[in-house]
């Protein structure tokens, strides 16, 4: 049983493909989600190098504000001492364990030191390998500047350096400390001993009088400022670096030395001096921006290029409340941020590609995990459409799609059961239909038999009412012939009986009499009514009478009989003769031989011709082929069959034109007449005009016949009209008609080809009916 | 004088019977004879006018005008005396049982008839009659 494939037109798209798509969804939308985030970086890598070089510059400083700090609360703890009286500016020796102490505790102090007033200078200083030295310098060793290896706990050892004349008070520093008057920074110098920039927090000693007894000093190494600087993470290739206004380098993030060594001597160089070229550009490009160093006061970004390589830069003053003016500078270069943004690109394309390929793979597995038992499924669904039912599903699962396979199996073995039922179902549908199908063509044949048999039964109504009429019309001549046949045989008898005594007793005179009285009665033609001969009887009676004859009636009619009618006197003799009776009905007797025979041959006649009629109408032609005739002829045969009902009351009227014979069912015509006459009849209750047109005439551009019967009788109510031609409708009582008259008239006519039209009203109905003079016989 | 009248609208058989009749009963009757139950009617007036004594009408049933059974009836109501008699070659039955209700029908005879039963039909009608 092919089940309607509705869904493949439905579905445009294969199951794997509907699955596949979700999943590669996802795969694109990150694919756009990375090539966005792309787009936004790097639209927004001006705000990003903004960010990280604000970030970069603020960690320096900081870091910064932490170291520029701690050189002053270093001198803080020495003020502190001091202050309290511990120690003293006069007698430095005892300085030189705290001083010890101090330079120990931070990496990036180098020295940590006093100076007085008298030119004693005392040092505790931390080289860059850890080395402890303290230095001293004084009246004490005639301004001579000694380094001593010093332990941890502030005890000399050995003597390392010595370097000639150096006085504390003659340091520019020192007069800068005193000048200031205030805690303060010294200028930027390069280290004796230590390959490095210093930078001194200051603090000059006073006494209670406001009196200058000394400075103390705490150097800063700006080389571990450049370390650090070295150690943040400026982008790949950027750099920090820290100059002074003046323009000196202070520190840097590379590898550069900020200072010069030539000839063994040691300086500052400016910023424009520098080896490095970003350094020097990015310098040069701020002084050309602010015109100076100093000018700058705020933080700033720019941009610009050096080596045709865009360069991101950050300018930040960084000060502090004891006088430090200093400037962060930060240079990246924007291919740092591009690479980043780079890396973060193919970072991105890598993960998206690698986020695709496991997405395609997992989305084919699991396409090919879900379709497979589906593709399975429908496989065997369609094996099941075209009725295999030994399909059986491999699907070893325990899941939904296990379930669904195994409902599915459940379900085809329910299919094929119902199938099965369904199909003896049908099978039994199918017998039963069969055995209907015979019964109902049995029913069929009997209605066909019991249609044959109403018809029939119409035939015999409509021959059942002829023959009524056609009994009385044979019965009659067989009576008459009956009669007149046996009435010649006994007159003959008599007569032959009678004549020779009649021939004695008759005068020879009045033999001629006799013999002429039989000779002219033999000659007569009777065409009296009954009426005339009482008439000419009465009046014969009267004559006879008068002449003294007896029974004069009974003489006269008998006379009137023998065609004697008027004078009878010729026949005195007979009349007088006293046998005259016996004369008489001799002569009557011979007479009457050819009365007899006259009235046998008029009986035979009609006889023969009702027989004929009913011969005629009885004609049943069995080869079904339609024979020439000609239709008058059937139309007279009814007329005579019903001549019985038709003489008497009714007027006939004949009007026919010739016609040709036509190809026709002559037998069924006469049905037809005989219907049409018959209803006629009854219409006008036996008494009536009946007309009867034959004519040649077109129908519809056909040649025609015509034939109508028209009745001056009660007419067809309107009511009744339209069922005329209804098979068993009748107006008449039970028994009469079994309504299918006017029925089989329409058949018999439909079989010709022809057509019947009605037209009634009171006192005129007309059948017409149309018949083809060419009849087109059926295929 | 007596008279017997028979009714037929066909001449020949009307001829036929008086031929019989007169025949077999001879000249003690008188036989008349109508085409119709409407002149037979008129007969009748006249042969009662003439003073002869009808005794039988034979009549046929199929006739114009006056059927056989309607023409009896009448000739019964006016005359019953008269015996009825009835000869027809196709006679509805139910217009016999009527003629044998309303007209006192002494018989029915079938055409074609047989001379010997006509014969004693009158005959034994006469006495009827008597």
């Amino acid at each position: 049983m092919p089940l309607s494939p509705v869904l493949p037109k439905v579905r445009r798209f294969s199951l794997p493909v509907v699955l596949t798509l979700p999943l590669l969804l996802p795969l694109a939308a990150l694919s756009l989600v990375g090539y966005l985030s792309l787009r936004s970086g790097q639209r927004s890598i001006n705000d990003l190098a903004e960010q990280l070089m604000g970030e970069v510059s603020h960690r320096v400083q900081d870091n910064l504000r932490e170291y520029v700090s701690v050189p002053h609360q270093i001198n803080a703890n020495k003020v502190a001492a001091y202050s309290l009286g511990y120690l003293k500016t006069d007698d430095l020796v005892p300085w030189e364990k705290l001083l010890i102490q101090q330079v120990q505790f931070y990496p990036y102090i180098n020295f940590t030191s006093i100076g007085n007033e008298l030119g004693s200078y005392r040092t505790g200083e931390k080289l860059s390998d850890g080395t402890l030295r303290i230095n001293r310098s004084g009246q004490e060793n005639k301004f001579t500047f000694e380094s001593f290896n010093a332990t941890k706990t502030g005890d000399r050892t050995t003597i390392a350096t010595t370097v000639p004349n150096f006085d504390i008070r003659r340091e520019q520093s020192y007069k800068d400390a005193i000048k200031a008057g205030k805690t303060t920074w010294s200028a930027p110098y390069l280290s004796f001993l230590e390959p490095t920039l210093l930078v001194s927090a200051m603090e000059p000693l006073y006494d209670g009088d406001r009196k200058p007894q000394g400075v103390l000093f705490t150097a800063l190494r700006l080389d571990h400022i450049g370390r650090f600087l070295n150690d943040l993470k400026i982008g790949k290739t950027g750099q920090a670096f820290i100059i002074e206004r003046s323009g000196s380098l202070l520190a840097t993030s590379t590898k550069e030395m900020p200072f010069l060594e030539q000839n063994g001597k040691r300086t500052l160089i400016d910023v424009g001096d520098t080896k490095n070229n970003v350094t020097k550009q990015t310098s040069q490009a701020l002084k050309e921006r602010f015109s100076n160093f100093k000018a700058i006061q705020n933080g700033d970004s720019l941009k610009l290029t050096i080596d045709r390589q865009p360069y991101f830069v950050r300018v930040e003053p960084f000060r502090d409340d004891k006088g430090l003016d200093w400037l962060i500078v930060v240079t990246v270069p924007e291919a740092d941020f591009m690479a980043q943004i780079q890396t973060q690109r193919n970072t991105t394309i890598a993960l998206s590609i690698g986020a695709g390929a496991i997405a395609l793979l997992i989305s084919a597995w699991t396409v090919r995990w879900l379709t497979r038992p589906l593709i399975s499924l429908t496989e065997a669904a369609k094996d099941l459409a075209q009725g295999n039912w030994q399909t059986r599903l491999q699907v070893h699962r325990s899941d939904e799609v296990g379930d669904l396979a195994r409902s599915f199996q459940t379900m085809s073995s329910q299919l094929q059961g119902s199938f099965q039922r369904l199909e003896d179902a049908n099978q039994t549908l199918e017998e039963r239909v069969t055995q209907r199908t015979e019964e109902l063509q049995a029913t069929v044949k009997n209605l066909q038999a019991t249609q044959q048999e109403l018809i029939q039964a119409e035939k015999m109504a409509a021959l059942g009412q002829l023959i009524a009429g056609v009994a009385h019309e044979v019965n009659t001549p067989l009576g008459a012939i009956q009669a007149a046949g046996g009435n010649a045989s006994l007159a003959l008898q008599e007569a032959l009986q009678e004549l020779p005594r009649i021939w004695h007793s008759l005068p020879t005179q009045h033999h001629n009499l006799f013999f002429n009285l039989i000779t002219s009665s033999l000659s007569t033609d009777q065409l009296l009514t009954s009426r005339e001969k009482r008439q000419r009887v009465r009046q014969l009676s009267q004559s006879i009478e008068t002449m003294g004859i007896d029974n004069a009636r009974n003489l006269a009619d008998t006379l009137v009989d023998m065609g004697v009618h008027d004078d009878v006197t010729p026949l005195l003799p007979l009349l007088q003769h006293p046998d005259c009776d016996r004369l008489i009905k001799t002569a009557y007797n011979l007479a009457r031989l050819r009365g007899n025979h006259q009235t046998i041959q008029t009986a035979v006649d009609r006889a023969s011709k009702i027989v004929f009629a009913l011969k005629n109408y009885a004609r049943f032609d069995h080869s079904g082929r339609p024979t020439v005739a000609p239709v008058i002829d059937g139309i007279e045969t009814v007329l005579t069959l019903y001549n019985n009902q038709l003489k008497h009351g009714i007027e006939l009227h004949r009007q026919y034109e010739t016609v040709p014979d036509i190809a026709c069912y002559p037998d069924e015509l006469n049905q037809v007449w005989t219907n049409l006459v018959h209803n006629a009849i009854q219409a006008m209750q036996g008494k009536g005009e009946l007309t009867i047109t034959v004519q040649p005439k077109d129908r519809e551009g056909i040649a025609h016949l015509q034939v109508t019967v028209i009745d001056n009788g009660c007419g067809i109510p309107p009511d009744v009209m339209p069922k005329i031609f209804t098979p068993f409708f009748t107006t008449k009582p039970m028994g009469e008609g079994s309504g299918l008259g006017l029925d089989i008239v329409k058949k018999i006519i439909d079989k010709h080809h022809g057509a019947i039209d009605v037209t009634s009203q009171v006192g005129r109905t007309a059948f017409q009916v149309w018949l083809p003079i060419q009849l087109q016989e059926d295929s | 004088m007596q008279a017997i009248l028979c009714v037929d609208d066909e001449e020949m058989i009307l001829t036929c019977l008086k031929d019989q009749l007169r025949r077999r009963l001879g000249t003690s009757y008188l036989f008349e004879t109508a085409n119709s139950g409407e002149e037979a009617l008129e007969v009748i007036a006249e042969l009662a006018g003439d003073g002869i004594n009808l005794l039988v009408v034979l009549s046929d049933w199929l006739m114009p005008g006056l059927k056989g059974d309607e023409f009896l009836t009448q000739v019964h109501e006016q005359y019953p005396q008269i015996v009825t008699v009835m000869l027809t070659g196709q006679a509805d039955p139910s217009a016999i049982e009527r003629a044998k209700t309303d007209a006192n029908l002494y018989r029915c005879l079938q055409k074609p008839w047989n001379e010997e039963e006509l014969i004693q039909t009158i005959q034994s009608s006469l006495i009827q009659g008597v």
